[in-house]
């Protein structure tokens, strides 16, 4: 359910910076913001395909169930796809001098916290299937 | 908004990490969540803190910059695109260049040009572009160049006009003596570009050396590298400039320890998140007051060699570096050289106005918005947000329909904020802006009148003493001094000019037209041929033009010909005057305007006799208005 809602979110975040072109924001289009560009453009894509990642996730467990680390691995996800795409936004936000803002430090974060997940699903993946007769 | 920042940075982090541990303990064995914990306390809490402390300690020291070296603005683009983009627009960047048929603006088109000073040839030969000067002993001056054909390797300018330059084998760059005029379209002699006296130099005396003399103030950290003991088969300039042109770290000073410190994300995110001033860099907009007009004025000012410095000045790198001394103390100005006793007229009025553009340092330095103000140079002028052309910061949001450039003055002087409140205050609509009056056309350079820097009220006194053009009668230039001059003490209380001379009554500007030196003369041609003067009549006004159209002065002639042209509009293109053409050609179209658009009348008030005595008397003293 939360990857749908990931999904939402980060799909209207799209359709919001589509406004902002469309509606020829200043603070946006200007030559000057191309940091803010470039950032809530990374915090969209990132979002959105962190979304997918998570149903994906969900998808896996639905097919080969649960396993010990999967709550530590979901919420290294769930922390991933909130705070990536939140650390491209903040840092978008406040841009200086063709740096991203202090937000920028989130991503890191995230990006740690995607690759633990990775590594549990993974080591798990890597497991032979159990096969049911 | 750092605090904003801040806080919900700290706020996502702080959520994110308390659901791992979270996480980790209720679903790993004790072990596991201990160790996942000690990763997020080193990783994320404790490492960033220590490499924090040491940012914060370290990122306020003071660096001395004129230890360090330069870098050139390749490197600041990487982290400063925009500013770097819009000082490419500049013409600062174009200063100096190599010569290519991308960066060569005249046209080397083979044809011979012809002008009252000599005659030489310009061509191309593939992506090469050459100067042939002619074999004619009645060109060649003592100490000029020889006849023969130059390769062009090097040029200056690129705005208004275009000296080339060829390279000698001992290295010296010597500017060639045609020279392009962007503006106009066309070429000039050196003649046909500064204001200085009909001598008889010839067109091969019209050189300069580049390295010991322009090189230092269209590029960045000169060393002319002047070798003392050269002989004459060896080099005598090995001149190294840290970049060609006026580039990023003429301003902002060498940037090498300031690269190599900001490759360090947190120092960077430190200083953005504080608000400190990076030491390892001069921000010339955060300086105090002298500091900040010194970065500019370095250039945009009149520096001699300090006594009996000037072969250190030759033969070592330029010592000055942005804020990390007082310019005095490594150069003088006119003023110290006037104090000395020395001659400074080509460079000042004798009340201390300067006289040629460039040296619009000693200007606002005389200004009392700078003395007792706070204005610099970047209350007005920007390098990053600014048209190129003259650099004045566009206030767009902030114009007013009457005059967008009055709401630079309002910036400090709010009393004036509104335009009816500049209206009661000059007398005048708010079409005529804060500039018309207190910034006059006292100044002059490549061939143009320019606004002075000496931000001034009006003043009649130093006019009749020191021959300064008057604001007021420089757009009512059908009026005498002595009627700017109550005006100016009914409505403002100045203390009245006590002019006795017996042409009181006449217009100032004619008076200064036929009396005056060159550059008074100049000044007032460029006044009488202001197109929208509320000076009653055209026609007087074109004839004394016509008039100075024989002016001795090459500069005179041409201002006195943009203003017939401005005067006459359409009716001007028939006479295809040329300033610096044959003497004989230009005296027979005179004589065909006279012809044609005469009689004129003559100025109001005046009669033929007084206008002669005043001709008989002109100051012929030679003028040269030295950039």
């Amino acid at each position: 359910m939360g990857g749908w809602w990931f999904l939402t979110a980060f799909v209207t975040l799209g359709l919001g910076l589509d406004a902002l072109l469309a509606f020829k924001v200043g603070a946006y289009l200007d030559p000057d913001q191309s940091v803010r560009r470039q950032f809530w453009t990374l915090a969209h894509a990132h979002g959105t395909v962190l979304s997918l990642v998570h149903l994906a996730f969900a998808g896996y467990l639905s097919d080969r169930g649960s396993f010990p680390t999967a709550p530590l691995a979901s919420s290294a996800l769930f922390v991933a796809v909130i705070v990536m795409p939140s650390g491209f936004l903040l840092g978008g936000a406040f841009p200086r001098e063709g740096d991203p803002g202090l937000g920028i430090w989130l991503v890191p974060v995230g990006g740690f916290s995607l690759l633990g997940a990775c590594i549990l699903v993974a080591r798990e993946a890597s497991k032979p299937r159990s096969t049911k007769d | 908004m750092a605090w904003l920042e801040l806080t919900l940075t700290l706020g996502v982090a702080a959520v994110a990490l308390a659901l791992l541990v979270r996480a980790s303990w209720r679903t790993l064995p004790r072990a596991g969540a201990v160790a996942v914990t000690g990763l997020i306390t080193v990783g994320a809490i404790a490492l960033p803190a220590s490499k924090l402390s040491r940012v914060l300690a370290e990122s306020p020291t003071p660096v001395a910059l004129t230890e360090v070296a330069y870098e050139t603005s390749n490197a600041c683009a990487k982290c400063h695109p925009a500013h770097f983009a819009s000082w490419h627009r500049t013409y600062h960047r174009t200063m100096t260049q190599e010569a290519t048929p991308e960066t060569v603006l005249g046209e080397f088109d083979g044809r011979t040009l012809r002008f009252d000073d000599g005659y030489g040839r310009v061509f191309r030969d593939g992506e090469r572009f050459f100067m042939e000067l002619p074999n004619d002993p009645d060109l060649v001056a003592e100490r000029g160049m020889k006849p023969g054909v130059y390769a062009v390797d090097r040029l200056v300018g690129s705005h208004e006009v275009q000296v080339y330059m060829t390279r000698r084998v001992d290295g010296t760059y010597l500017t060639l003596p045609f020279e392009w005029r962007e503006r106009d379209k066309r070429w000039v002699t050196t003649t046909g570009n500064f204001l200085q006296p009909p001598d008889d130099v010839a067109l091969f005396g019209h050189t300069a050396e580049w390295n010991g003399s322009c090189a230092f103030c269209h590029n960045t950290k000169v060393n002319p590298g002047l070798n003392l003991d050269a002989g004459p088969s060896e080099t005598l300039y090995d001149t190294e400039l840290e970049e060609m042109g006026v580039a990023c770290e003429a301003c902002h000073g060498p940037g090498a320890i300031h690269q190599r410190k900001n490759q360090n994300p947190l120092r960077r995110q430190v200083l953005h998140v504080t608000g400190r001033e990076d030491p390892t860099i001069v921000n010339p907009a955060k300086l105090d007051k002298v500091r900040s007009i010194e970065v500019c004025g370095r250039c945009h000012g009149k520096w001699y060699a300090r006594a009996g410095q000037l072969e250190h000045t030759l033969t070592q790198p330029d010592p000055y570096v942005p804020a990390q001394m007082p310019l005095a103390e490594v150069y003088e100005d006119p003023f110290m050289l006037k104090r000395r006793g020395e001659d400074v007229v080509g460079y000042l009025w004798p009340d201390g106005t300067p006289r040629p553009t460039a040296m619009e340092f000693q200007g606002v330095s005389l200004s009392q918005c700078f003395r007792r103000g706070e204005m610099t140079c970047g209350s007005c002028h920007s390098m990053h947000a600014a048209p190129a052309d003259d650099q004045l910061i566009a206030y767009d949001d902030l114009a007013t329909p009457e005059r967008e450039d009055d709401v630079l003055c309002t910036q400090c002087h709010e009393e004036f904020l509104e335009p009816y409140q500049r209206e009661a205050h000059s007398r005048h609509s708010a079409t005529v802006g804060c500039v018309e009056c207190h910034m006059p056309y006292q100044t002059f350079g490549l061939m143009k009148a320019v606004r002075t820097h000496r931000v001034a009220n009006p003043n009649p006194k130093a006019t009749e003493h020191d021959g300064l053009p008057n604001a007021c009668t420089q757009c009512h230039v059908d009026k005498p001094l002595r009627w700017a001059s109550r005006h100016l003490h009914e409505w403002y209380g100045e203390p009245q000019a006590q002019s006795k001379l017996p042409d009181e009554r006449l217009p100032a500007t004619a008076v200064e037209l036929l009396r005056g030196h060159a550059l008074t003369r100049a000044l007032a041609a460029f006044a009488l041929g202001n197109s929208t003067s509320p000076a009653q009549g055209i026609s007087w006004r074109v004839g004394m033009l016509v008039d100075a159209l024989e002016d001795d002065y090459a500069a005179v002639r041409h201002i006195a010909w943009e203003g017939v042209q401005r005067l006459l509009g359409e009716r001007a293109s028939t006479y295809a005057f040329d300033y610096i053409g044959v003497p004989g050609e230009r005296k027979a179209l005179i004589s065909r305007m006279r012809a044609e658009l005469g009689p004129f009348p003559l100025p109001p008030r005046a009669e033929a006799e007084r206008l002669e005595a005043l001709l008989a008397n002109r100051d012929r003293q030679p003028i040269f208005v030295l950039e």
